[in-house]
This record gives C-alpha cells, structure tokens and sequence, in this order.
C-alpha cells in the first residue's frame, strides 16, 4: 500500500488543478466583459478563436476523463517497466584462451572500482602520448599500465598470452620500472619524466603483444577505432611504454581529465559459482562485460533495452488508451462542432480551426505531463511511464485533431425523397387491395402495421398506411400509395416517409425509407399479380 | 411490460456502439491482467474500468438521451427509468467484471470486491444519469 502514496500525491494535485480550471471556466462561460470606454485593446481574432475552443476543450468532461486515464495508464506503464542489458553472442574460435570474463570501461574514473573487483590482469590504455628526449632524440610512446592479482591461482593449460602478461606484471616489481622493446635500441638505462621522476628501463621483447586480440577486433595494445570492420589499432610495437598499474602511474600519466580504457581479464580456477558472482560484479562496473563460455563469447553492454514482455504490456496499454479515446472523442467533437460551425459562418478558415485544435490540445497535455516529468525527475516515476505518456499523449492530440478537422469535410447529403411507381393493366377495387396489404404487412418482421385507410377523391384513391419499425424505440414509416386510372391503364405511386424521435443519421433514414419502400411495393404488386 | 423494459433495455445497451469499445476494453485488460499480477496494476484497473464505463455512456450520448427522452414521453416514473439506465449501465459492467474475474481466478478473495465495486458504480452512475448531471 505504501507503493501507492507517490502514485496519489501525482493524482491529486492534478486532479485539484483541473477541477478548479473547470469550476472557474464554467462559472465565466457567459460573462461579458465591458471594457471602459476610450481604452482600445486590439487583441488578434486568432487568439480569441484558440481562447474560445481551449475554454470549449477542457471544460468538456470527456478532456478530464482522457487526462485522468492518461495518467492511471502512465502510472500502469511505471510499474511494468522491466529492462535488460543488450547482447550478442561472437564466435571465438581459434582465439586464444586468456580470459573467462574480461570487462571493457571506456574511463578511467571506474579505476577504483575496478582495482576492489575480482580480476587476475587488468591493462589500462592510456590515449594522452609520453615524450621523452634521448640523446637528441624525440622519443613518442603510448603509455600502457598492466596490474595483475597476486594470489590468482592459474590454471595449467592457460594460454602463453596470459603467462606472457603475468611475467610483464612481475618483471615490473617496483613503482619506477618502464618496459621498453627489445628491438627499440635505447642508449639510456634512465629515463625522466615530464615531473621529475626517474624510471629505470627494462628492455624486453613486446612484439606478441601486438596481435593479442580479447574477441575479433578488440586488442590489448591501443587501438582508436574502426573503419569499414577493420581495427585500427597501434601497429609499431616500439612506441609502447609498459609501466605497473599503481596510483602514484595512473596520476603521473592522466593528471587531470584524459582518455584511456581499462580492460580486465579474469580467469576462473574453481569452475564454481564464483563465475556468475563475477559476471553481475562486472556489468555493475563496465561499459561492456564478455563472458568466454568454450568458443562462444556473450557481449553485454550496458545499454540498456526494455524487454519484451514490458513492450507487449506498452502495447497493450496503447491500446487501451486508442479506446478510451476513441469512444470520448465523438462527444468532445460534438460539442466543439456547434462553436466551429458558427466560427465558419463568420468566415474562419478550416486551416485556422485545425490549427487552433491542435495548439489547444497541445497545450492541455503539455500541462498535464508537468506532474508526471516531476515525479520523473523525483524517482516515483520510471522513464519508461514517462515515455509512455508521451506516446500515448502524442496519439491522442493526432487522433483528436485529425477527427475534429475530418468532421468539417463531411458534406451532408439532402434528404432523400423516395417514391416508386406501378403501372398495370388490370385492376383491383381498393378496398380489396387493402385487404391485401394489411395480409401481407400483418406479419412483417421489421414493420408493425399501425394504421391502414382509404381516402377518396374524385380523380383518385389514396392509400395511407402507418408502420412502426420494430428494431428502433419509435420511428414510424408513413407511406402513401396513389392510385390513377389513364385509359384503361391504372398507375399506383408509392411514396415513403421516415418520422422519428430518434437522432438517426442520414444513411440509417435512407436505409429505413428503402426497406418500407420494397416492403410496400412488394405487397402492392404481389396483391396486383394475385388478382390478375 | 417491466419484462419487456428490461428486454429492451438490456438489448438496447447491447448494441450501441459503446459496449463493442467496452468488449475491446474487457479483452486488452484481460490480457494485461494475465500478464502482470501485482496489487497495483489490478487498483488501478479497477479505477480505469469505471472510467471507461463512463467513456462508453458519454460516446452513446445521445442514444442514452433519447431513451430517457422516449421514457419521458411515455410517462415513466422516476423508479423505472432508474431502474432502465441500472440495465443499461449493469451488461458493461459485467462484461469487465467477468474478464477481470477470470484473469484473477487464482485469488478469490478479489472477486466479490470486483462485483461490489462495479456494481456500486454502475448504481452511482445511473442515479447521476437519472438526474440529469453527466449528459
């Protein structure tokens, strides 16, 4: 219960707000403000028209209701949100064995962290260059710190790269020692750096270093990055300056701010549980963690993507979002349409009305995503709540927009006026056409006959009947049938008419007109033909 | 005739449009409710169905308003047409009800609070209709 507190302290202030908007709204829905005289204020009639449809738009409940759904569907969202690390799984074969998980942080601000984790050789990449002027000589190196675990037990048929870097790591005993290549041929066994300290060499032969690969791509010695799939990478092994990883190096080499990589191997003796406990120590450290399993390797990164069943549950929520949505906005439509059809009347154009809607509608959810980017910002809400709202907001404001201006293209079409007409050679006395139809229409599965009667003139008959159409709660179809005589030819015109309490549309009339029409026409010349 | 009344009432709410957004609406939370069970997301169902009702009576305004205006024609009393708007109001309800039923059958305990609670709405909500407030 105490999950919900943050989620009510959301809900209230938002809801206080809109009622109070609404309270004020409707209490000055008809004031007329009377400005005093001499004081002329121009105000753009566009302003007005936005004025009027935003105090039409969120006085509507069918607006509170769409917020407040919003809002319990971004709360929904919140609590269902679920992350994972992405990952991809690369072929190691014929890769040497130097590692079980080896952990890549692209700063050197996770040295800390790195150094209190489990790890049998960490090797720095240091991107800032080491001068160094040798008997006249310019000499440009690129720093590399290696550090390994004392008490890591190793196992015996570990690769001879590891074995290769363990003995760097002990050839390094002492703070002031710098590896240089064998090959280099320095003069010196001293060398300065920049603030003063002095660093014995060691000369040794680095060149296996240079094609120690971690997975395809990613190697030991620097390397800046890649063009077209291929690493471009440090290719002259006599410009590594190898140096022990300690503080003291670190600070000398990266004083203030620089680029560097730390890369950390470690190397599983136990086959245990330690490895899984290693795994979830790595990824909370760095930027990309890959697990050696046989000859597969497993990519972790650190960036993170939602998993699917929390995007399925997104949908789902969208969905019910379109919902709620689309059965308010036809009532939100209504009540706009009467203030737009009177703007149209005095001239407004439709482009202005669209636009206008959507700067209103714009303006409503972006007051209303204002609680839910605090609590955002305060933690109550996940990011991923955050995103939902926005989603389903944007959704919204198309779909109302795009309703609210389709509503205006719609033409409506004139009443239709139907009638049919019957001419026949053979004749049938009126009273017994009656007779005739109240059999047939009698027994009708959508009209009721209500009324049947004869009325005379003295040119010709006329028929009325009345039929309630059984499927709706009161609409009557009215129909005439006119009977002639032309020469020995009688001609009968049927006409309908449709009367209703209820609000049908256009083309539910016209449906309702037809069928009483072929009912009635039906009857009338199957009575002819039966007499004939 | 109070038969026939509630037949048609019943049938009437039946075939408006808002009950196939209320089906659609039973369907998805369903669902979700399957999906993720935790005591928050099923409060806050409870608060969205009720809300969606209400959307579902708003988008058959009009219908709603000629029913009343066809019982007041015919000179219905104020208990009828209360009791009408509950028939109307009670097949949305329960058409929810039934999906959040099944999606919670592993606790029981919840179901008679999902009755209880939509049935309670669906009367608040008629009487607020009755009296003319929401349309």
């Amino acid at each position: 219960m105490n999950s919900l507190y943050p989620y009510l302290l959301i809900l209230f202030p938002t809801l206080a707000i809109f009622t109070v908007v609404f309270l004020v709204m409707s209490r000055y829905r008809g004031y007329v403000e009377e400005e005093p005289l001499g004081e002329i204020r121009t105000i753009s009639p566009a302003l007005k028209i936005i004025k009027l449809i935003f105090s039409k738009t969120i006085t509507s409940i069918e607006i509170v209701i769409i917020v407040v759904s919003l809002y319990l569907l971004t709360i929904m969202a919140s609590s269902i949100a679920s992350y994972t690390y992405s990952m991809r799984t690369i072929d190691l074969e014929g890769m040497p064995h130097i590692f079980d998980v080896a952990g890549v942080s692209n700063t050197i601000d996770d040295i800390d962290r790195v150094i209190q984790a489990r790890y049998t050789i960490v090797v720095i990449q240091m991107y800032r260059t080491l001068i160094f002027n040798v008997s006249n000589k310019t000499l440009m190196f690129y720093p590399l710190l290696i550090g390994c675990n004392k008490d890591a037990e190793l196992k015996d048929n570990i690769s001879s790269y590891v074995k290769l870097l363990i003995d760097l790591c002990v050839a390094l005993k002492t703070n002031n020692l710098i590896i240089l290549n064998k090959n280099l041929g320095i003069p010196v066994q001293e060398i300065s750096l920049p603030e003063g300290i002095k660093y014995t060499i060691i000369t040794l032969d680095l060149k296996p270093l240079l094609d120690l690969e971690l997975i395809p791509g990613m190697y030991i010695l620097h390397s800046i990055g890649s063009i077209g799939g291929e690493t471009i990478k440090l290719e002259d092994v006599n410009r590594i300056a190898l140096l022990r990883m300690t503080q003291g190096n670190i600070d000398i080499l990266c004083k203030g701010k620089c680029d560097a990589k730390i890369i950390a191997l470690y190397i599983d003796t136990k086959k245990s549980s330690s490895l899984n406990n290693t795994i979830d120590e790595y990824r909370n450290i760095f930027n990309h963690v890959i697990v050696r399993r046989y000859n597969t390797g497993m990519v972790y990164s650190n960036t993170f993507i939602p998993t699917p069943e929390s995007i399925v549950g997104l949908l789902i929520l969208f969905l019910i979002s379109i919902v709620i949505l689309l059965s308010l906005s036809g009532g939100l439509i209504e009540k706009l349409s009467y203030v737009v059809n009177k703007l149209l009347n005095i001239g407004i154009s439709k482009e202005l009305y669209g636009a206008s809607s959507i700067l209103t509608l714009t303006i409503i959810f972006s007051i209303a995503a204002v609680p839910i980017a605090i609590s955002h910002y305060v933690g109550w809400l996940h990011s991923f709540g955050f995103v939902a709202y926005l989603i389903m907001s944007v959704a919204t404001i198309f779909i109302l927009s795009n309703q609210l201006t389709r509503k205006l293209n719609i033409v409506q079409h004139l009443p239709q006026r139907s009638s049919a007409t019957y001419i026949a050679e053979s004749y049938i006395s009126v009273e017994n056409l009656k007779k005739c139809l109240t059999q047939l229409l009698s027994n009708d599965d959508f009209f009721h006959l209500n009324e049947i009667e004869v009325l005379e003139n003295s040119k010709y008959f006329v028929l009325r009947l009345e039929m309630v159409y059984r499927i709706a709660l009161s609409t009557i179809a009215s129909s005439e049938i006119y009977v002639e005589s032309y020469d020995g030819l009688w001609r009968y015109v049927v006409e309908v008419d449709v009367w209703s309490i209820e609000e049908f549309t256009a083309r539910e009339v016209r449906y309702i007109t037809l069928l009483a029409l072929s009912k009635i026409y039906g009857g009338l010349t199957s009575c002819l033909e039966r007499s004939s | 005739m109070l038969r026939e009344i509630v037949l048609k009432s019943f049938r009437y709410s039946l075939s408006r449009t808002g009950m196939h957004y209320i089906i659609i609406f039973s369907i998805t939370s369903y669902i979700y409710l399957c999906m993720y069970r935790s005591v928050l997301v099923f409060i806050v169902m409870l608060f969205l169905s009720i809300l969606m009702v209400v959307a579902s009576i708003l988008s058959d305004r009009r219908d709603v308003i000629q029913f009343i205006s066809v019982f007041h024609l015919v000179g219905a009393r104020r208990k009828i047409l209360f009791m009408t708007i509950t028939i109307f109001i009670l097949p949305r309800f329960f058409s929810i009800s039934i999906a959040y039923s099944i999606a919670m059958i592993s606790s029981p305990s919840m179901l008679p609070l999902i009755f209880s609670i939509h049935i309670i709405a669906a009367l608040i909500l008629s009487l607020i209709i009755v009296k003319g407030i929401m349309l």
